[in-house]
């Protein structure tokens, strides 16, 4: 969709994410590594678990749909190379520490001047202001300070952090957006402009219902509650226990739940399990003034229904009766879920050095007229040296090796 | 002069409910956009009945949740069932460049306003369509919420320890975070993508398929080598310590991440060097992976000496990545970067009043967002009529008289 447009990325794993994407939606995204490669190649697990920082799958997981060159930036041959690469580039992508690149006469004053029309997004752990804008964050520290993990985990237990890359992941996703906002504006005015994307700020942003509004209207910390689901007045259960796994699935009332709670009674009924909740008239049925033992009532039987059950059975009746009941997907089920496979989401990518066609997840989404998703693998460490320095920039073997021996590539 | 904004000019006709459709719509207002929201105060979008209320009370205005995600926009009520709605509906798909809709997959088309309909009205429109599993599919019928695609991608899988079940972030739902970012960004490069090549296209966003991408290396462990990786909680397989620990107070945490060997050292010397850390059960990562329960017993017992504001200090002072793990109050009320940075915009809303705001988590040095509070419902009925469709004022009244707008 965005073909014709080019990234450098000199991000860490925090803005990985950021590249990648813009990489499925058909940005040339060129990945800058150090000279002897970004150190997350030695970050497992591994291809077929060979430990080589050619085979993480770490690096492959987020690196697919670039091309990549070794540059070492605090060279002063490395930065001239650099200010010609940004000549040429729409995008810069980084995540240093901040003031890093302005240290390195690389800030968005000095590329700006270059090139009018360059879009730079930086990601750190807090912002580039502030006093916290020196302080070192990782994907647990931001999610901490975001304060969704003080929601995750067990009463009164350890918070648990989501899954690994979490934040990353968000920032990498919220530095993308920024960056597509802000070519649109170019797209007409013909200004570049410098966008400033905090870790931390993505995390909190998240956190959308406790942060501000439950807070400042209902002066009240959720906490945690482990598989129920707190809701201010009542508990209801939203992860259930079934026969080879977990389930999810919550109550709802008044018109939004009518209907389903009347074939969940149904389904019931015909287990032999609905009991008093065949009085229940769910038209009538809503939360205001509901205690918690009506709620508990009403579960019970379900909860007992659903332990009865796998997944798979689960998921076939959900189809079937309009259930809104999911399985908890482990990654076998992932892969086999019905609904991804219906919509060819796993992609084969081709990994000619492996010998071996890997499959990615798929496609951001679907499209009559243009195609997203992962193109091809993660580059190989300064895979694309040749191209682009010969090709672009046309040094002469000469030069190459002159750089190479000064470490400069 | 007006400020200048990335999306003047970009018209959106949204019909959307709850977060998923609306948050999409508020990237694109809030940005510069003309974005045009479809309502019905008969059958009010599931925001607009949505607790907080102010004073507690309910009403269609009264919602702080419909607020959140509806920043900037116009409402327009109008009944679509009716013949002379849906001509109405059908004279703003010409006027726009993207019509945005989350209602029930297929509703839409069962309407006669699928993207075929929408395209005879204007040959290059953008439909852009985000749901839960997407508008195809077996499971579109499940549907459900930002839980069930949690379920769904994998995500609700790790959050847990390994010990216990999986645990949900309260009424948070992850998913309507993530979609809308998506669904958005398939928007904006639709909108250049026209401009380029003078063709619309149909987009079916849905939660399921970009969440997928967040577990990252977890996917090909599987897809690769077969495995199926157990949930790791807080702990981190590179880092250790990596976890939330005790601290003074009722139910206080703070976090530590120590990766490299300098944190390590950094993450000794505050705790003045006691003999356990010299200990080879702690010298190295993989010594530390090894004997991780008796390294957190005694982080912990380090850490409940203190609060989590003063490990969080003294840890980064020297370069030990820490952190606190703040619940709503300590955000709102106390965390100082919050206030610097202004995350939480003072907002002020005709009845809902004063109240707080979270921006978005990025800053645009040129075209920072112009965030507005939510619409009133129905609050542009009369300028949407006269001064986009050309009405009379006496037509305006006569369809307001016959419920079509209503």
């Amino acid at each position: 969709m965005l073909s014709g447009l080019r990234a450098l990325d000199l991000t860490t794993e925090f803005g990985y994410f950021c590249g990648k994407l813009l990489g499925h939606f058909g940005v040339d995204v060129i990945k800058i590594e150090r000279p002897g490669g970004d150190p997350s190649r030695n970050f497992g697990p591994f291809y077929h678990d060979i430990p080589d920082s050619e085979k993480s799958l770490y690096w492959f997981a987020f690196n697919d749909s670039k091309r990549g060159i070794t540059l070492n930036i605090e060279t002063r041959e490395g930065q001239d190379i650099f200010k010609k690469l940004v000549t040429n580039a729409d995008f810069v992508i980084e995540s240093f520490p901040v003031g890093y690149m302005d240290k390195l006469g690389l800030g968005y004053q000095e590329l700006s001047a270059i090139n009018p029309k360059l879009i730079m997004a930086s990601i750190s752990p807090f912002g580039q202001t502030g006093p916290y804008k020196d302080y070192k964050a990782t994907d647990l520290i931001a999610m901490a300070m975001g304060g969704i993990m003080s929601l995750t985990g067990e009463p009164g237990g350890v918070p648990c952090r989501l899954s690994p890359n979490h934040a990353y992941c968000l920032a990498g996703t919220n530095a993308a957006l920024a960056i597509m906002i802000a070519y649109y504006y170019r797209t007409w005015s013909g200004e570049g402009q410098y966008i400033d994307v905090s870790l931390s700020e993505c995390a909190t942003r998240e956190n959308y219902n406790e942060v501000p509004t439950s807070w400042e209207f209902r002066r009240y910390n959720a906490g945690r509650h482990g598989d129920i689901m707190f809701r201010y007045n009542v508990n209801t259960r939203t992860i259930w226990p079934c026969k080879d796994g977990h389930v999810t699935w919550t109550l709802f009332g008044g018109t939004i739940g009518a209907s389903e709670n009347k074939q969940l009674s149904k389904w019931l009924e015909e287990e032999d399990l609905l009991g008093d909740l065949k009085d229940i008239d769910w038209d009538q049925f809503g939360f205001d003034g509901i205690t918690q033992g009506k709620i508990d009532r009403i579960e019970k039987p379900i909860f007992e229904l659903l332990q009865r059950h796998t997944k798979k059975e689960i998921e076939d009746e959900s189809i079937k009766r309009g259930l809104r009941i999911s399985a908890v997907n482990d990654l076998r089920d992932l892969y086999e879920n019905k609904q991804l496979q219906f919509r060819k989401y796993w992609k084969a990518v081709e990994h000619p050095e492996l010998s071996d066609m890997v499959p990615y997840a798929g496609q951001l989404f679907i499209s009559n007229e243009t195609k997203t998703g992962p193109r091809h693998r993660a580059p190989l460490i300064g895979e694309h040296n040749q191209e682009i320095y010969e090709g672009e920039l046309g040094f002469d073997r000469n030069t190459m090796a002159d750089l190479k021996e000064k470490g400069v590539i | 002069m007006e400020k200048k904004l990335p999306f003047q000019g970009v018209k959106v006709l949204e019909w959307t409910q709850a977060i998923n459709g609306p948050w999409t719509g508020a990237y694109f207002a809030d940005f510069g956009a003309e974005v045009i929201k479809i309502e019905s105060t008969k059958f009010p979008e599931m925001g607009r009945v949505s607790s907080p209320y102010k004073d507690n009370i309910p009403g269609f205005n009264r919602s702080i949740t419909f607020n959140t995600f509806n920043t900037g926009k116009e409402s327009f009520t109008v009944n679509l069932r009716d013949p002379r709605g849906y001509e109405i509906f059908m004279k703003l798909v010409a006027w726009a460049d993207i019509v945005l809709q989350n209602q029930r997959p297929g509703l839409m088309k069962a309407m006669s306003l699928g993207y075929e309909e929408l395209k005879k009205v204007k040959e290059d429109i953008i439909l852009l369509e985000v749901g839960i599993m997407g508008q195809e599919g077996p499971m579109v019928g499940v549907g459900g919420w930002g839980s069930n695609s949690m379920a769904q991608s994998g995500q609700f899988y790790y959050y847990r320890f390994p010990d216990n079940g999986p645990s949900s972030p309260g009424f948070t739902a992850v998913p309507d975070v993530i979609g809308p970012m998506f669904a958005a960004m398939a928007g904006i490069a639709a909108l250049d993508y026209k401009r380029r090549t003078g063709k619309g296209q149909h987009l079916d966003v849905s939660q399921l398929e970009p969440l997928v991408h967040f577990l990252g290396p977890v996917v090909l462990d599987f897809t690769v080598n077969g495995r199926i990786q157990p949930p790791v909680g807080s702990r981190d397989p590179h880092a250790a310590p990596h976890n939330a620990f005790r601290c003074k107070g009722d139910d206080k945490w703070c976090v530590i991440a120590v990766f490299t060997d300098e944190e390590w050292q950094g993450f000794c010397k505050v705790l003045g060097n006691p003999e356990w850390t010299k200990s080879p059960r702690f010298a190295t990562l993989s010594a530390r992976k090894e004997n991780e329960n008796e390294l957190e017993e005694q982080v912990n017992k380090w850490t409940s000496q203190y609060t989590p504001q003063e490990v969080m200090m003294m840890m980064q002072e020297a370069g030990v990545p820490a952190g606190i793990v703040q619940n709503a109050q300590d955000i709102v009320d106390f965390d100082p970067q919050v206030k610097a940075r202004e995350l939480l915009l003072k907002m002020h809303h005709p009845v809902v009043g004063d109240y707080l705001h979270t921006r978005w988590p990025f800053i645009l040095s040129k075209t920072p967002a112009m965030i507005r509070t939510g619409p009133l419902i129905g609050a542009h009925n009369h300028y949407i009529c006269t001064e986009i469709l050309g009405m009379s004022d006496e037509e305006f009244i006569e369809l307001v008289n016959a419920e079509v707008i209503i």
